[in-house]
């Protein structure tokens, strides 16, 4: 019971770091109804930014981190108006777009791994002198931190969201985004924001994992898939308050699977939760799909 | 095009040659059709005639091939939709009138996105034309019903203060009752000065209102003009003998 | 030389077969599919283990302890083949059971995704399955003198699918295909059983692939998670694209552009001793942005597919106004 107990304080701090990135897949989902295959690559790029500005450029080290939060926002915000916008408009069916972000992907991961000759490397986060120990689980200080970003996180999303003029717009788009360019809403502009908010939360949420992992590779982005696309369907796609249960539910299934199995076939956990949303309930707990506005 | 009533008035809306469709299909095929100010003008025709691509064409959601559009004598062609907004026109859409989970008063700030400061003036002037909505501000739209839909539709496409409102169908999938406060509201609206481009199904009953009416068949205006005098059977006759 | 060509031989027919499948699933059918270079690997995989049998002579001594499996018997050529192709058939109809069960058609393509993803790290980690990241080495070749007989081999049984595939695409069964790719309502509402149809494509595309992998590992005799990384997927959509969906002609035109003109091309650029694993990366990136690219500037690819000669599938999906329909049917009434 004790370990029980444990591991649902471990979950939640697992989830902090996984809440934001499932937000972050989940809103770009909501606002322009794709699903970016090649957002495990941006937060791998979020990790190597960070790294690029702190080793490399020799920049102070949380000065670096916040250049790359920004350089992610950034990044997102291109994607979003140079690359998917476009297609969009074009007409492109969401197969072509699941192409072209997986392509985008592609173009990242092996541009980073060409690009760097290190294949691995460390951020020094530190903190781990405020370390909690429970059972087999340690808390670092890092870590806490990370839980508190990711509640500061929300709340800034879901007030940026419900409470300023910006957020309200977004939130008209993912509803019905001819009907908000009709009232006169700038939808590309507006659209192009939302992703620079969905690259910052993306950012952060890479360089979170970056803490919680001791090292860094290629692959840290899209291994953190497996986990971040079940989270977010679970969730209910476009749902902040979704994503965040869809990633509790996957920490804690993640983190019981350990404890009570093993962390023999442990990856399977992210398949059978979608397997199950799918089987029962295809648009997940809460959000555009389930709402029946969703619409190809 | 023959004179109509009100020929004094300067000119809000001209279309000439409009030539627009979705991709590569053209559905008009070189539509005619002017408002005034002050002036309802309704647009009948059959099922797939294209009168909602029609509205769609001139808010700039379709790629538009040939002809002219001018706006109080600004080109509207190949404009995003929120500067036709900023240039005076409101639009109620056939379908999808509303933005269901954001509530009435979210969905009405919509309608004054480019001006924030003026929301509650903008407030204070639209509302008392909906007295049914002022009291479900709160209320989130996806709950509302679809005559209520209908009015926050409305009351959202006038909180940009238009000169001009494009409207599509208001009547559509509404209880005679409720229609009869649409058309009422109709009324209002142009007696308040705000020129009105109307689609409708009813043709019998939006003719009767209009200045004037345009019979819109297979992508082509076959009849124009005062509308008042028009007779069901030749109107529907139109329908047909163009349809095949 | 001579065995370089016939690498490239075999590369480029591997290729060849590949596309043809994925084009039965994306191009024929409308089925997105992220984990098809799975299939592939299990061909590979299935393939390689059946035509080594218990004959542990031929791997390298250092990994003879850990090879876990250990079947008795080896199966001689075709049926290494054969059984390859069912194993991914079978496990095809479960994934497929359940992906196309999805409410809409792009969630299935998200978890075709996952599904790959889930079973790379899982085949890599369990060495009880296909020896782990490891994998299997010393599978040997079914012919005499591979250099000369390989590719010939591998040209027969392009020359099968190729015939396969036509044969598929322009039967009545290929055309109910297409008009569900175009209009799954619409044919759904003739009471065709599109979840059926696409169930069939997904599992013959997915046994192509998987013939494809067998097909490759009896040259090449060795396959790891290294060899079918996710964005290998990526070169045999590439291949779909460039060269024309739905156009099989034209597949195997992105075959032998994409897969073997591209991997051969970077070969030529001036290696960077200090860094061995630039040119790889490069060739990615550049197949990266070629797709892109080719659905930007020509997405329907070298060779277009031919237009559709069925007036109700021609139009695009959108809004279908009930008075349009019953004027096209009118329109046939007064021809007759
Ligand atoms: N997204 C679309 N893509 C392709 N064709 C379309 C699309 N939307 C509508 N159409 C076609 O364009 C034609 C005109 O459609 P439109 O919606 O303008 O008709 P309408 O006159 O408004 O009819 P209704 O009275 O039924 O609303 C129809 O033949 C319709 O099938
Ligand atoms: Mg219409």
């Amino acid at each position: 019971m004790n370990l029980f107990i444990a591991s649902l304080a471990f979950s939640v701090v697992t989830a902090a770091t996984l809440s934001l990135a499932a937000v972050a897949f989940s809103l770009q989902f909501a606002v322009s109804n794709i699903f970016n295959l090649a957002f495990g690559a941006a937060l791998t790029l979020s990790c190597y930014a960070a790294y690029f500005f702190f080793s490399i450029v020799g920049i102070e080290f949380w000065l670096a981190i916040g250049l790359a939060v920004l350089f992610s926002g950034l990044f997102a915000a291109g994607m979003s108006a140079f690359l998917v916008g476009p297609f969009i408009r074009r007409g492109a069916s969401a197969f072509v777009l699941m192409i072209v972000t997986f392509s985008l992907g592609t173009i990242i991961d092996y541009g980073l791994d060409g690009g760097f000759r290190d294949n691995s490397f460390t951020l020094p986060f530190g903190g781990s002198s405020l370390a909690i120990h429970a059972g087999p689980f340690e808390l670092s200080g890092a870590q806490l931190v990370v839980v508190a970003l990711a509640v500061v996180m929300t709340a800034g999303l879901a007030a940026l969201l419900h409470r300023t003029r910006l957020g309200i717009a977004i939130r008209a788009i993912v509803d019905n985004r001819m009907l908000a360019g009709a009232s006169g809403v700038p939808t590309r502009k507006v659209t192009t924001v939302a992703w620079f908010v969905t690259g910052l939360v993306t950012g952060i949420a890479g360089l979170a994992l970056a803490a919680s992992t001791s090292t860094v590779n290629g692959a840290i982005g899209d291994n953190y898939l497996l986990l971040i696309i079940p989270a977010a369907m679970l969730g209910g796609l476009g749902s902040i308050w979704g994503a965040i249960a869809g990633s509790l539910v996957i920490s804690l299934a993640d983190n019981l699977w350990g404890v009570f199995v093993g962390t023999q076939y442990e990856v399977l956990i992210g398949l059978l939760v979608l397997m199950v949303v799918i089987m029962i309930r295809p648009g997940g707990l809460a959000g555009v799909i389930s709402r029946g506005w969703g619409g190809t | 095009m023959p004179t109509s009533v009100n020929s004094a008035k300067p000119v809000i809306l001209e279309i000439e040659g409009l030539v627009a469709g979705y991709s590569t299909v053209p559905i008009l095929h070189g539509v005619d059709l002017d408002v005034r100010e002050g002036e309802m003008v309704a647009v009948v025709g059959p099922n797939g005639a294209g009168k909602s691509t029609l509205l769609k064409a001139i808010l700039g959601f379709l790629p538009v091939t040939e002809g002219r559009l001018s706006v109080n004598n600004w080109s509207a062609l190949h404009r995003r939709p929120e500067e036709l907004i900023a240039h005076g026109v409101g639009y109620l859409p056939q379908v999808g009138n509303v933005f269901p989970s954001l509530t009435v008063a979210e969905n009405l700030r919509m309608g004054v996105y480019a001006a924030p400061k003026s929301f509650d003036s903008r407030c204070a002037a639209v509302l008392p034309l909906f007295p049914g909505l002022s009291v479900m501000l709160g209320r989130r739209a996806g709950v509302l019903s679809g005559g209520e839909r209908t009015m926050l539709g409305l009351a959202r496409a006038l909180m940009s203060a238009p000169q001009i409102l494009l409207l599509d169908e208001p009547s559509s999938g509404l209880a005679p009752k409720i229609v009869s406060q649409v058309w009422e509201k109709l009324v209002e609206l142009r007696l308040s000065g705000i020129a009105l481009l109307v689609v409708e199904q009813r043709a019998k009953d939006i003719l009767a209102l209009a200045d004037r009416g345009a019979v819109l068949v297979g992508g082509r205006v076959v009849k124009a003009g005062p509308c008042q005098e028009w007779t069901l059977d030749e109107v529907g006759h139109l329908f047909l003998q163009h349809a095949s | 030389m001579a065995y370089y060509i016939s690498t490239l031989l075999v590369l480029f027919v591997s290729y060849a077969i590949l596309g043809l499948g994925l084009n039965v699933q994306y191009g024929l059918g409308g089925v997105l599919n992220f984990g098809y270079y799975l299939f592939f690997a299990i061909g590979a995989y299935v393939g390689g283990i059946t035509a080594l049998g218990s004959d542990k002579g031929r791997v390298p001594a250092l990994f003879q302890e850990i090879y876990a499996w250990n079947l008795p018997v080896h199966l001689p050529y075709p049926l290494t083949v054969l059984s390859a192709v069912v194993v991914a058939g079978v496990f095809s109809v479960g994934v497929g059971l359940i992906v196309l069960r999805s409410v809409r058609d792009d969630f299935g393509a998200l978890m075709t995704f996952v599904v790959f993803l889930t079973m790379f790290t899982l085949i890599g980690a369990y060495a009880n399955l296909f020896n782990g990241y490891i994998g299997i080495s010393g599978v040997p070749s079914p012919v005499s003198n591979p250099e000369l007989w390989y590719p010939i081999l591998a040209l027969g049984w392009l020359a099968i699918s190729w015939l396969l595939v036509g044969a598929v695409t322009r039967s009545p069964y290929g055309r109910v295909l297409k008009s569900i790719r175009e209009r799954p309502d619409a044919a759904a509402a003739l009471g065709k059983n599109v979840r059926h149809y696409r169930l069939s494509v997904f599992i013959l595309g997915n046994c192509m692939a998987a013939l494809s992998g067998a097909l490759l590992i009896g040259f090449i005799g060795a396959w790891s998670p290294l060899s079918w990384q996710e964005a290998e997927t990526l070169v045999v959509f590439s291949i779909v694209i460039v060269g024309g969906r739905g156009n099989n002609l034209g597949v195997v035109l992105g075959a032998a552009v994409v897969g073997v003109g591209i991997n051969e091309a970077v070969v030529f650029l001036p290696a960077v001793s200090s860094d061995p694993g630039l040119i790889p990366s490069v060739q990615w990136v550049l197949i990266g942005i070629i797709t892109i690219g080719f659905l930007w500037v020509r997405p329907r690819g070298l060779l277009p597919e031919r237009k559709a000669k069925w007036p109700w599938i021609d139009s695009k999906p959108g809004e279908v106004s009930e008075g349009n329909l019953l004027r096209k049917l009118r329109k046939g009434e007064a021809r007759k």
